[in-house]
Formats: C-alpha cells, structure tokens, sequence
C-alpha cells in the first residue's frame, strides 16, 4: 500500500463515522408524511392565538405592555413569541437585543418567513432590512434576514 | 510569454471584472458568477425544484456554454469524447455543487467573494488548493487515469445534444413566453441586464475556451508543473474584480455581516476540499465543466446533468447553508461525497496496480 492509499482511506473511515454521527442525527428527526406544511401553519396558529393579547398591544404599539405579556408567557420556547419580542424591542430602540432575537426565531422556524403561510413576518422583515440597511454594525443580522428571504446564494 | 498564457490571464481577467460588474448591475452580491448558483436558478427554472425565490433560466449558464461551443465551432475544436469513467464525472458533477453549496458558492465565487472583502472565503480557499493537492498526489502515485480520460469519438450529433438544448432552452427563456418559472422576489429575482449578460458571458465561453481556463486547473498546474502561470491568473481573477468593487465602492472588509456566507470555517475548508479534489479527479471545477460541455466533451455534458441533479438536490433537501452556517443535510453530503470519491480513488487505484 502507497502512503496516500492511508491517506484516501483515512479519509473514507472519518467520513463514515461522520455519516453515522449525522444520520443518526437525521434518523431522530421526524418527518411528517402527509401534509407537513398545513400542520406547521396550524402550529403557528394556535401559537399566533395565545399570544393574541401581546399581539394587539403591540399593533396599537404599547409595546412595554407588550413585553410584560409576552415575559409573563414566557416564549422561551415559542419562535413566534422570541419574533413577537424582538419585534418589539426593535421597535422600543433596543436594536441589537430586537435583531439577535429576531435571528433565534428566524432560526427555529422557517415558517414564520415562508411566503405560503398566510400570517408571515416578511413583509416586517422587509421594513427592518431597509431600515438597518445603512447601519454598518447591524450588517450581520442585515445579512442573515436577507439570506432567510431570499432563499438562496447572495 | 506565450500566445496562450496571454489569453490564460486575459480569461482570468475577464472572470474578475465582467464577475464583479454583473453583480454590481444586479446578480446577487459577490455572486455576479457562480455556477453553482446559477445551476439552482437553472434546476429551478427547470422545475426540478419549487424554491419560488431561485427560479431563474440563467443567461450565464447559457451563454457561457454557447460561447464555447460557438468558439469551439470556429477553431475546428469541436471533437466529441467520452471515457468509460462516465459515472464518476455525473457523481463529480452531483457532489460539486453539493460541496459548493455548502461553502455557498463555486470557486469562482469564492474569488469575486474574497474581492468584495469578505474574508470568510479563506478558509475554502485553503480548503480548495489542499483539495487539489491531495488530487495531485493520488494521480501522481498511480490511478487508472485510461478510464478516465475521454477519446475522441465519432458520433458528433449525440454531443451536440446538450449545447443545443441549452442555446434552445436559453433563446425560449429570453423570448419570455412563461415556459420557464421565474422568481419575482428572492435571490433568483436578481439579475444583471438581458444583453449585459449575454455579451459578458460570450466573451467569456470564448476566451475559456481558447485559454482552457479553470479555476482548479490553475492551481493543478501550478502544483504539478510548478508553474506560476496558473497561480498568477487566479490572482489576476481576484484583483481585477477587487480593483472594480472598489471602482463602485463595494469592498466591505470584514468577517461578519458578509452577503452569502457563514463563519462555519471548517465546513468552508472540507467542502471546498472536496470540490478540489473532485475537479482534479474529472478534469475542472463546474465553470470548466461548462466550458468543456460546449466543445463535445461528453463527460462534461454528464457532468453538467450531475451538476443540475445536484442543484435540485440543494434545494429539495434544504442543502444550501445559509449565513447561519452548514444544515445537517449538506454536512451530511459532504461526507457522502468524501466517502464515493474515496471509493472511486481506491477502485481507480487498483485498476491502474493490475
């Protein structure tokens, strides 16, 4: 055996370790068979309903209301929630602490931004991208909606 | 310096410049040329996928191939070939772009995406040449190279299939008659102008095609026949698109905050590591492969096929990272393509012993 017979097989032995490490990981996801997508938007309503009081302040933007509602709630593990909240503190001027939460909910649910769902965000996404599009130091989370909506390279 | 080497750089140049205006008219940033890209564009103006954001017949990818195929014409360079190995070139086709979307880009993106600045494509940089040199090394201590080099054959009309597919593909796109999906936001919905396009990527077939122009080529040859040449083109690539960004003020220096990209260094390196070694292995990076697709190289019209089987893929099974880094999906197809080209290189390896 050459040198860089070892090399090609070392190569082949990680790379199956880490296709089992991966799959497995992938194994333990569940994928819906049928009508994955409505069940998701259903999910999300029933999230959108019992944030429904949190969701009226913040449309009549009394947003300190708003985020003793939603503290109360406590939307740790709710992205609509983590969106509603970083909505808000966007909105009160706390920029950064709004766009980082923002970019936790964007990141557990691709719902929220799918074009499909009736109640997406994108639409507010897309004020906060032209609204932060010439702050250089918000140029990350710039960057992260933008690759979120759309969709793909670039 | 030579006729040819002239015309090397020349390509590498027109690479840069024509790569970053296109971007600057209206492709997505960084991304004024990216076959990886553009193949999920085309894929999904094909409908092998329902991405509504990257739906979009690319003219790129089109003229690019026409161009060739054009110049190859003129320079009686267009010789149909194929080699048994055909297999291995559809899986190099596939797997690059599974490689490159998970770094988010091909490497001539990773270029124009170092000259906007954004320093993340180092570590694919490094990840390509060590690619490449590890693909050097195995071919150097014996593979069954027979197999997998093409000869040429005389059933011209089979080869001419694909380019013309394309050219007739590309031509009912541009007359716009709702045939092929187009996004209307997105990624996709970002394009330079029709005609700046189409002239752009025409000189560009062209001088590939006379220079042979890859990307992973030149750092091949550079490390083979330790001939600077290649390395000098690939710079040449990087500064003359960087001289125009900063023309138009688009350089943005910077690691974080960078369009089309993550800081997931590691999966940057190996991804792009594979690209390098699959494209020594069949003979080009995807740009290459197009360009070898217009002069009647059947291995590259599979590989082509490969390409876009792959960009479906992409989509279809969320492979694409984003600015949040690699998905589990595209970690696991880099492995996957880790584990067939090993495979194969073992396979080659004891048919070139016996």
């Amino acid at each position: 055996m050459k040198k860089t017979d070892y090399f090609v097989i070392a190569i082949l032995l990680l790379s199956i370790f880490g296709t089992i490490y991966y799959g497995y990981q992938i194994y333990n996801i569940s994928f819906e068979q049928e009508d994955p997508r409505g069940k998701e938007y259903l999910s999300m309503e029933i999230k959108r309903n019992q944030l429904s009081h949190a969701f009226r302040y913040a449309k009549e933007r009394q947003y300190e209301e708003t985020v003793l509602i939603l503290d109360q709630l406590n939307v740790k593990d709710n992205p609509l929630g983590l969106y509603l909240k970083g909505y808000v503190f966007y909105k009160m001027n706390k920029k950064e602490e709004g766009l980082s939460l923002i970019k936790e909910a964007l990141q557990r649910s691709n719902t929220l931004y799918d074009i499909h769902y009736p109640n997406n965000v994108r639409n507010e996404l897309e004020e906060i991208l032209t609204e932060i599009s010439k702050d250089e130091r918000l140029n990350s989370y710039r960057h992260f909606i933008e690759s979120k909506l759309k969709g793909g390279c670039g | 310096m030579r006729l040819n080497s002239f015309f090397y750089m020349l390509s590498a140049i027109f690479i840069g410049v024509f790569g970053s205006l296109l971007s600057i008219y209206g492709n997505p940033l960084n991304t004024g040329i990216c076959i990886s890209c553009f193949m999920e564009n085309y894929a999904g103006a094909l409908r092998l996928h329902n991405n509504i954001f990257m739906q979009y017949l690319r003219p790129e990818i089109t003229f690019i191939t026409v161009g060739s195929f054009l110049s190859a014409l003129i320079r009686k360079e267009f010789k149909p070939r194929i080699s048994p190995a055909f297999i291995p070139y559809f899986l190099g086709g596939f797997f690059m772009i599974i490689g490159s979307a998970v770094f988010i880009g091909c490497p001539i993106k990773m270029l124009l995406r170092l000259a906007g600045g954004d320093l993340t494509s180092i570590a694919g940089i490094v990840g390509l040449v060590a690619g490449v040199y590890a693909g050097v090394k195995v071919l150097q201590t014996g593979v069954d190279t027979v197999s997998f080099t093409p000869k040429v054959v005389s059933n011209r009309s089979t080869a001419l299939l694909l380019p013309v597919f394309i050219l007739l593909a590309g031509v009912l796109a541009v007359t716009k008659n709702g045939l092929f999906p187009e996004s209307l936001s997105g990624a996709g919905a970002e394009k330079a102008p029709l005609l700046l396009a189409i002239i752009f990527s025409v000189i560009i077939g062209v001088t590939s095609q006379y220079s042979r122009f890859c990307v992973t080529g030149s750092a091949r040859n550079s490390l083979i026949l330790r001939n600077v040449i290649g390395f000098v083109a690939l710079f040449l690539l990087f500064f003359s698109a960087f001289m125009v960004n900063l023309f138009f003020k688009k350089v943005n220096i910077g690691v974080y905050g960078q369009p089309g990209s993550h800081t997931a260094y590691f999966w940057s390196f190996i991804s792009l590591f594979l690209v390098g070694y699959i494209a020594v292995l069949i003979d080009g990076c995807p740009f290459r492969q197009l360009i070898k697709s217009g002069e009647g190289d059947m291995n590259a019209q599979i590989s082509f096929l490969g390409m876009l089987l792959g960009a479906a893929f992409v989509q279809n099974f969320t492979i694409l990272s984003d600015a949040s880094g690699p998905t589990l999906f595209g970690k696991i197809g880099v492995l996957i393509g880790f584990i067939i080209f090993a495979v194969i290189t073992l396979e080659a390896r004891k048919n070139s012993d016996a």
